[in-house]
């Protein structure tokens, strides 16, 4: 879809929402048997931080029906075998294999199904099919290949010539544990297979040819597993493969691998937390929360942006609306920020195109600038309005309802199915008078009291994110409301007082909490998981609250360090 | 129109016996330009051309966003002849004329849910190949069961390999949601939506050298002698993981299913049909995708279907696989297409069918549905490349193609009398050359002789298939 498109029209419809297929909408996703399907983890399941740095007091709770809730509709299967995704498959070889450069392949594989989960990384979608199987067999066979067509590239990734020495060093990479007397033995029998293969290459580069063709397909590289007893502490080497792919994006290194051998290490809350924190000062962790948090707000929806009759549109910032909506949470990950600062920061990237719609002088490339006092958080600044604007005009409906899914994890209902369109503006009528007219039968969980409150807050902001006073001719702007949120219906003035609101509240952290967990654990959230995210919230409330923090508390919990869940 | 369910007695998941491989055969058939050795190494055997009951091949293919219904069949059913589809110059389907005697048009068959209840679009596509209401609502519905093609790949794929699921469109909002692997949440299967990625499995290792000559890569021999070895290593790891006793159920069956994918690509070849060559390839767009494939909005799409038809065609004549499906466009299809009415509005083909600049609203923009009318004029333009290259490979007596749309209409999203296209004679077991009127029964029917058709050679069970109205086949369709 466009999003300009967003919604030019909507109807009321008593029983659901506006907004029947627009690509905002209907953010909770449910199976057959609803919330915990398919074997939730018991009341006793995921707690919060056992180690001794856990914060002391806990984000208020919040109902998890009805307004002000906290969508925990999940349906987890808490696998123990879960896929390498695409992009870590990709980091993983090049890094095991010491390839200079990215092989590229992974560009051509079957990629995950997409629109069911949260995140790309979800347990659900990482499994192995016929295709996928034949991506991984192909790329082995290709990069073996590539590594070992001459001695000297072997030497990259080996430098002995011992046929034990190679199995044992790139074995233990790649399944990122030491291998078994039993495994050492069978590669050493597919080593002298290969060996006594005909061609050109060494005796020794066809043996590790055949090897790492092989271990590349093995189940043991291509699925992180949690093999452990029912609520068990992973082992070291889970640990070190679990916090490598989440926060690196790789396979774990020689020397994090050193450090799992051994219990007391990995296997505890502060060994975790201490190899965390270290990764997290990596620059591939930047690169991992910048996915995080493209996903999370949906990015690649820039790209799909087309506006017409908008002077001061073209389609040349799409590409810069998404490259500085990027550069803004690298900083905030990077510089120890958090939610807070995502919400209430008034510094931003401009680029050549965005910085004249800020008022801005215009450079050559990007650059953090002060946007000003009107520019409270990433949801006030260009990018983030302009796609949720139809035109010149502004989509309060999908903004009220980005904020309600993406900020506040609120329950919003399945869309209605038919929708007329949203009528031209009348003269003597504001935009807001318009929505509310259209949406004015529309029950408790829509439009008027969860997602028109919201939405309205950005009034003063036209479909290009421009600041205005009146609109219409001359007619005041109202952007003020009330929204009910866990803790309780908090009015505000406008946007900019609705963020700092939100970032005062609970409900914002917790749902970031909910959607960082997702993303780290690799599965979604159910009700037996709402102390933990308490506690996530917690941190991220705290005068130290940033994303890192939050990590290193989700890091220390027994959700993420423990067989927690599921079998 | 409905007939009695079919009883013949059942065979349903026997598989024949393997024949020998028959490479050379292979070669010869394939010409100069051979496929290369993966291929070769991989192709499944699958009883094959040679076999006393010869295989159907069957696609499904599910476009987006509804038709212009009183624009896109003839206006009376009966016989359909080259002739009488080239006069109907004011249908979509007039374009289609030199098929004519391959192809049947049926009307008047609803799905199980004939009308949203919430956004329409997955909804309809949740029931398109599957016969049954759909669970959930908007974005997140789901199956409640099975889809056709998982059905028969499972009853005539060795190993009940899965069928080839491509997809044409941006993934952009409702993406994959019409191949299901049973019913439930999480059991939409992906869908490759670059070209290259079918065309580098069938052509395998094969590069082309600087004169243009195709050759073999010299280490696709060793890979050949090889392959078995490391497939029984990995096997052998999966097994021993699979009996760990710490795996819940879903865990197994992740396993089995990855255990599954490396037995199918072992089965070994049979005898060839000649039109498994390269010839009609459209080679040179295709190896331009093998760095890379950006899609965009532009109308691309109907280029990605040509070369996934082609493909397609080119995978059944070599017996690669037995079954396919094509999900044409999201199911907020945002393709702007440069049809002469869209060239005043610049709107996406959504908003087009919607008849109203809006994803939520509908409208009655007659510029709008000129626009859509000349779409459906395109797609079937690209539906007809899809069958010259079907027919030019012979596959019209030995094959079922399927389109369909997951909505009849865009401004109702009415899930009633939403258009079915068959293409071929499904070895025999079908009547084409004909329009019908099915008689308002659900899609059940249809994909029960459809399936009924295409795995004939390995069962004549009564096909009980989906959760619509009543059951039983459309005996309009049978020969």
């Amino acid at each position: 879809m466009k999003f300009r498109t967003a919604i030019a029209g909507a109807v009321v419809s008593a029983a659901g929402m506006l907004l029947a297929c627009t690509g905002v909408v209907d953010g909770s996703r449910s199976g057959p048997s609803g919330a915990g399907a398919g074997g939730g983890p018991p009341s006793s399941g995921p707690s919060g931080p056992s180690g001794p740095s856990g914060p002391s007091s806990t984000a208020g709770a919040p109902s998890t029906s009805g307004p002000g809730s906290l969508n925990l509709d999940g349906s987890p299967k808490y696998f123990r075998v879960v896929r390498m995704s695409n992009a870590q498959w990709a980091q993983s070889v090049q890094d095991i294999l010491k390839l200079s450069a990215p092989s590229g392949l992974e560009q051509k594989f079957q990629t995950a199904v997409v629109g069911t989960t949260d995140f790309s990384n979800n347990e659900l979608v990482l499994d192995v099919n016929q295709e996928s199987w034949g991506d991984f067999q192909g790329a082995a066979e290709t990069l073996s290949a590539q590594v070992t067509a001459t001695d000297a590239t072997l030497a990259k990734v080996y430098s002995g010539t011992d046929a034990a020495g190679f199995i044992s060093t790139f074995g233990r990479r790649a399944y990122r544990r030491p291998l078994t007397t039993a495994e050492q033995a069978a590669y050493l029998t597919l080593f002298n297979q290969g060996s006594s293969l005909t061609g050109t290459r060494s005796n020794f580069a066809k043996g590790a040819s055949l090897v790492i063709r092989a271990m590349l397909q093995s189940p043991h590289f291509l699925y992180r597993t949690e093999l452990g007893a029912r609520q068990a502490p992973l082992t070291g080497y889970e640990v070190a493969a679990k916090l490598s792919l989440w926060l690196l994006g790789t396979t774990p290194s020689d020397a994090l691998l050193d450090s799992a051998a051994g219990p007391g290490k990995l296997d505890s809350a502060e060994g975790a937390a201490a190899a965390a924190q270290t990764m997290l000062e990596n620059a591939g962790a930047t690169t991992v929360m910048r996915q995080f948090h493209s996903e999370l707000l949906h990015f690649d929806r820039y790209s799909q942006i087309s506006k017409v009759n908008v002077p001061t549109y073209s389609t040349a910032l799409n590409k810069e609306f998404q490259d500085v909506s990027a550069l803004f949470f690298d900083k905030i990950f990077s510089k120890n920020l958090g939610l807070k600062e995502i919400l209430t920061s008034t510094s931003g990237f401009v680029g050549p195109g965005t910085a004249p719609l800020y008022g801005l002088k215009a450079g050559t490339g990007y650059s953090e600038a002060d946007l000003g006092q009107q520019r409270v958080g990433y949801f006030l600044q260009i990018p983030f309005l302009a796609l949720y604007g139809f035109n010149a005009e502004p989509d309060s409906i999908h903004r009220g309802v980005t904020l309600n899914l993406d900020v506040l994890c609120a329950k919003l209902g399945a869309p209605a199915a038919m929708l007329p369109p949203i009528p031209p503006l009348m003269a003597g009528q504001t935009n807001r008078q318009r929505i509310d007219t259209l949406t004015s039968s529309c029950g408790a969980q829509c439009h008027n009291s969860m997602i028109n409150p919201l939405g309205f807050s950005f009034e003063h902001f036209d479909g290009m994110g421009q600041y205005h006073d009146t609109e219409n001719g001359g007619l005041p702007v109202d952007s003020t409301g009330n929204y009910q949120f866990a803790s309780g219906t908090k009015p505000f003035s406008d946007a900019a007082s609705l963020m700092r609101l939100m970032a005062d509240d609970s409900q914002a952290h917790l749902c970031y909490a909910k959607k960082l967990s997702s993303f780290g654990l690799q599965r979604d959230l159910v009700a037996a998981d709402l102390p933990l995210l308490q506690t996530l919230a917690s941190a991220s409330m705290a005068s130290t609250g940033s994303v890192k923090n939050v990590i290193l508390q989700l890091v220390r919990s027994d959700a993420f360090r423990t067989r927690a869940g599921g079998n | 129109m409905r007939s009695p369910r079919p009883t013949v007695p059942s065979a349903f998941m026997s598989h024949p016996s393997r024949t020998t491989v028959n490479r050379r055969a292979f070669l010869r058939a394939a010409g100069t330009v051979a496929i290369g050795l993966p291929f070769l190494e991989g192709l499944p055997e699958r009883s094959a051309w040679a076999a006393g009951n010869a295989p159907v091949f069957s696609m499904f293919m599910v476009a987006a966003c509804g038709v212009v219904g009183n624009k896109f069949f003839p206006a009376t059913v009966g016989p359909l002849t080259q002739a009488s589809l080239a006069a109907a110059t004011d249908k979509a389907v007039g374009v289609l004329a030199a098929h004519a005697e391959n192809l049947t048009f049926i009307k008047n068959v609803n799905f199980p849910l004939p009308g949203p209840t919430s956004c329409g679009h997955a909804q309809g596509l949740c029931q398109s190949l599957t016969g049954a209401v759909p669970g959930g609502g908007g974005q997140s519905s789901y199956s409640t069961g099975m889809s056709a093609d998982m059905f028969i790949a499972q009853a005539v794929n060795p190993s009940a390999g899965d069928p080839l699921t491509l997809y044409a469109g941006a993934k952009s909002y409702i993406a994959e949601r019409i191949s299901f692997k049973a019913a439930g949440a999480g059991q939409v299967r992906s869908a490759d939506v670059n070209p290259y990625t079918l065309y580098s499995k069938l052509t395998g290792l094969t590069t082309t050298t600087p004169s243009g000559a195709t050759m073999t890569d010299p280490v696709a021999a060793e890979l050949v002698t090889t392959r078995k070895s490391v497939n029984d290593l990995v096997r052998g790891e999966l097994t021993s993981l699979m009996n760990n006793s710490a795996l819940s159920a879903a865990d197994i069956q992740r396993l089995k299913q990855h255990f599954d994918a490396i037995r199918e690509t072992e089965v070994t070849m049979a005898t060839m049909a000649a039109g498994c060559t390269k010839a009609g390839l459209s080679t040179s767009q295709l190896d331009a995708l093998s760095k890379g494939f950006a899609f965009t909005s532009n109308g691309m799409i109907e280029d990605v279907v040509k070369l996934h038809l082609e493909l397609v065609a080119l995978a059944f004549a070599c017996n690669y696989n037995r079954v396919a499906t094509l999900q044409w466009g999201d199911g907020t299809d945002g393709t702007k297409y440069s049809v002469p009415s869209n060239a005043s509005l610049n709107w996406p083909f959504h908003h087009l069918s919607h008849r109203v600049d809006s994803d939520s609203a509908s409208g009655s923009n007659p510029t709008a549905e000129a626009a859509h009318a000349e779409i459906d004029v395109l797609r079937m333009q690209s539906l007809l490349h899809g069958l010259d290259a079907f027919k030019a490979r012979g596959l019209q007596d030995k094959s079922v193609i399927m389109w369909t749309n997951h909505i009849a209409d865009g401004p109702s999203h009415s899930m009633k009398n939403v258009p079915h296209i068959i293409w071929g004679n499904g070895g025999g077991f079908l009547k084409p050359g004909q329009f019908i009127d099915a008689g308002n029964v659900t899609n059940n029917h249809v994909l029960n002789t459809v399936i009924t058709a295409a795995v004939r050679d390995k069962s004549t069970a009564t096909v009980d298939f989906g959760k619509g109205t009543g059951n039983g086949m459309i005996a309009g369709m049978l020969a």
